[in-house]
């Protein structure tokens, strides 16, 4: 697993000018690939209380989306992006209707077990369909300029790495404005807050999670669109996000959009600076033994918002 | 209590009948190693309550440990496996004492980031056991081999029969059993209950939570090791890949969730439809593009049982003998 989760930062070329600086905006860059793919985490924890144990393989499954589309479509990878995002949020939906819906109010573990099943589904089905080969998304249309290495003043960096940053936080501001603003949005905060309570408001709150899950998917299958850009694509490559997602919504804070984004940059720097001055193979497990470190510390994370149990 | 003895004296005679065939010892062998695995996680899960995935790191170490000493030290395997065995429950008991307060999804975060960064240490982490000019390394991704003897008990090896394996992998499951069913009938079984049921009252009606969570998670690890070596010696092949992968750990505690969480036959169960189910499929099916398929249908039929029968399967035999008998 870590050879292949060296693959997410094989490409860390560092400059003789300002190797502390590139090694920061590497971590920063990586940050926003995992603010990415924590995003969908974060929403459907906060509004649903609902741990996504399948996240990781939705991710995969955007990927996997993008590819195919691309390939088979012959467009432009970038478009190809867009496909995921916006064929993911009827999955969403449906996966809601079917699965989630009946078992929003079981305990914790059936809860667990069925976001687990559904995820070993997604991931089994995917090597049924694509096999078990690593695939790379092809350099044709805009992956040609995506792909190469540019050169920003000292620093060093490909262009298709550097857009999830900017995505993210882009959808953290849009997503603070769809929930402060909208009506949907108050709705679905109130949801969020007591549901109880906004069920007797009158708001519907299984629409509410219907919408949240299908909008949750297509966050992922953004993603997951946007790491194929520059990411191989491998069935089992959900397992790297989940783990790093989690970590990221808990470091930040359960429910809280602003923290996990801050989470998933500290877990990306923290990577990028442990690679660069202890083992690179050992990066993994640093900052999986500063997560675990976190959890007996300070379980509720930065910003914690809400009871989460 | 008659229907189980003749199940333990039927199930003695049917690896000696199936002594010619490989392939069925094989998939015996396999349903014993995995109920055993789930019933080491059952303790966790299913009788105190805790939402643990670390046992195949526990299991790794139960490995990595006899194996490192048969290499390194030439220490008898058997032995290696009661080493390993208390090592792999220390490290569990450890683990867990920072983390007794973690509430569920958390804990299972923390064992899961275990878990997975015990599999990368160790396929980075290797011993050059010789030094020099060629230095020669064993461990790291490549895995490790078991040291190579002729057939015997004590070295714990047999390369032309697999009969010996069944047997003791059997003889391990039911020791397995007693010891659990002797467990869960005592204080301390009772306390390990308690702390699923509410915790809080656990507490306030006086027992020390802390310590019976480690002692949970230590008999887990135990046995978690004790499967580890036995898997050490029958491929004679340790590798962090394929032997602590999640993947198999969430196979393990998805077919004791099937088969029924915190009962004693939940474990066995489960493994009993779920190995040769995976094992047809595998080979009707062929290649690795379809060696998942098994975990699909498995996915698919614990989603419609968490729907319909959250208790697990065994609740459902059970009432269904139940009414059978009344009828």
């Amino acid at each position: 697993m870590s050879s292949r989760s060296n693959q997410l930062t094989r490409n860390l070329e560092m400059t003789m000018e300002a190797p502390l600086l590139q090694i920061l905006l590497n971590g920063l860059l990586i940050g926003g690939i995992y603010a990415m793919a924590s995003i969908g985490v974060t929403l459907i924890w906060g509004v649903m209380n609902f741990i996504n144990f399948a996240s990781g393989q939705t991710v995969m499954f955007g990927m996997y989306v993008t590819l195919v589309t691309t390939t088979a479509l012959g467009i432009d990878p970038l478009i190809g992006v867009i496909a995921s995002t916006i064929l993911l949020f009827p999955l969403g939906l449906l996966i809601e209707k079917s699965v989630i819906s009946p078992i929003i109010s079981s305990p914790r573990l059936h809860q667990l077990v069925v976001s687990l099943a559904l995820g070993l589904m997604i991931e089994n089905a995917a090597l049924m369909l694509w096999g078990g080969e690593i695939m790379v998304m092809p350099k044709v249309g805009s992956m040609e300029y995506l792909s190469q290495v540019l050169d920003v003043g000292p620093l060093r960096m490909t262009p298709a790495k550097a857009l999830p940053l900017p995505a993210a936080i882009l959808l953290t501001i849009a997503l603070h404005y769809f929930l402060t603003r909208t009506r949907t949005g108050l709705g679905i905060r109130a949801v969020a807050q007591n549901s109880y309570a906004a069920n007797l408001m009158g708001i519907d709150i299984n629409r509410a999670y219907f919408l949240t899950w299908g909008v949750g998917l297509s966050f992922m299958g953004l993603a997951g669109g946007l790491l194929m850009l520059f990411q191989p694509v491998y069935p089992a490559v959900g397992w790297e996000f989940i783990l790093i997602s989690f970590m990221a919504v808990t470091m930040g804070g359960a429910g809280s959009y602003l923290g996990s984004l801050v989470g998933a940059e500290l877990i990306g720097v923290i990577e990028s600076l442990s690679g660069f001055f202890l083992i690179p193979a050992i990066r993994q497990v640093i900052y999986l033994t500063i997560f675990i470190l976190v959890l007996f510390v300070r379980p509720q994370g930065l910003f914690p918002t809400k009871e989460v149990g | 209590m008659l229907g189980v003895y003749a199940a333990v004296i039927l199930t003695s005679i049917v690896p000696f009948m199936l002594r010619d065939s490989p392939f069925f010892l094989d998939v015996m062998i396999k349903i014993a190693l995995y109920a055993f695995l789930g019933m080491a996680w059952n303790i966790t899960a299913g009788y105190t309550g805790l939402i643990a995935f670390h046992h195949v790191a526990l299991f790794g170490i139960g490995a990595y440990t006899s194996t490192l000493l048969q290499v390194l030290y030439g220490v008898n395997p058997w032995i290696g496996m009661l080493l390993g065995a208390f090592l792999s429950a220390s490290i569990a008991a450890a683990f867990i004492y920072p983390a007794v307060k973690l509430k569920g999804l958390f804990l299972a975060l923390a064992t899961l980031a275990f878990a997975t960064g015990l599999q990368v240490f160790l396929m980075n982490w290797s011993i050059v056991i010789e030094t020099g000019a060629y230095p020669k390394y064993i461990g790291g991704a490549v895995g490790m081999f078991v040291p190579l003897t002729a057939d015997s008990l004590v070295d714990f090896q047999w390369h032309y029969t697999k009969l010996p394996y069944c047997y003791i992998m059997l003889g391990l499951l039911f020791l397995q059993l007693l010891f659990v069913r002797k467990l869960m009938r005592s204080k301390i079984g009772y306390f390990l209950l308690s702390i699923r049921e509410d915790e809080v009252a656990a507490a306030h009606a006086g027992i020390d939570v802390v310590k019976y969570k480690l002692v949970s998670m230590a008999i887990a690890g135990f046995f978690s090791a004790i499967a580890g070596t036995f898997m050490a010696q029958y491929i004679l092949f340790v590798e962090p890949q394929s032997t602590m992968s999640l993947n198999f750990m969430f196979e393990v505690s998805l077919l004791t969730i099937m088969g029924g969480l915190g009962t004693l036959a939940g474990p066995l169960l489960g493994s009993l439809i779920y190995i040769p189910v995976s094992t047809v499929l595998r080979v009707l099916l062929g290649g690795t593009r379809f060696s998942g398929v098994a975990l699909i249908i498995l996915g698919v039929a614990l989603i419609v049982m968490t729907i319909a029968l959250p208790t697990g399967l065994y609740a459902q035999v059970t009432k269904i003998i139940h009414k059978w008998r009344i009828g």
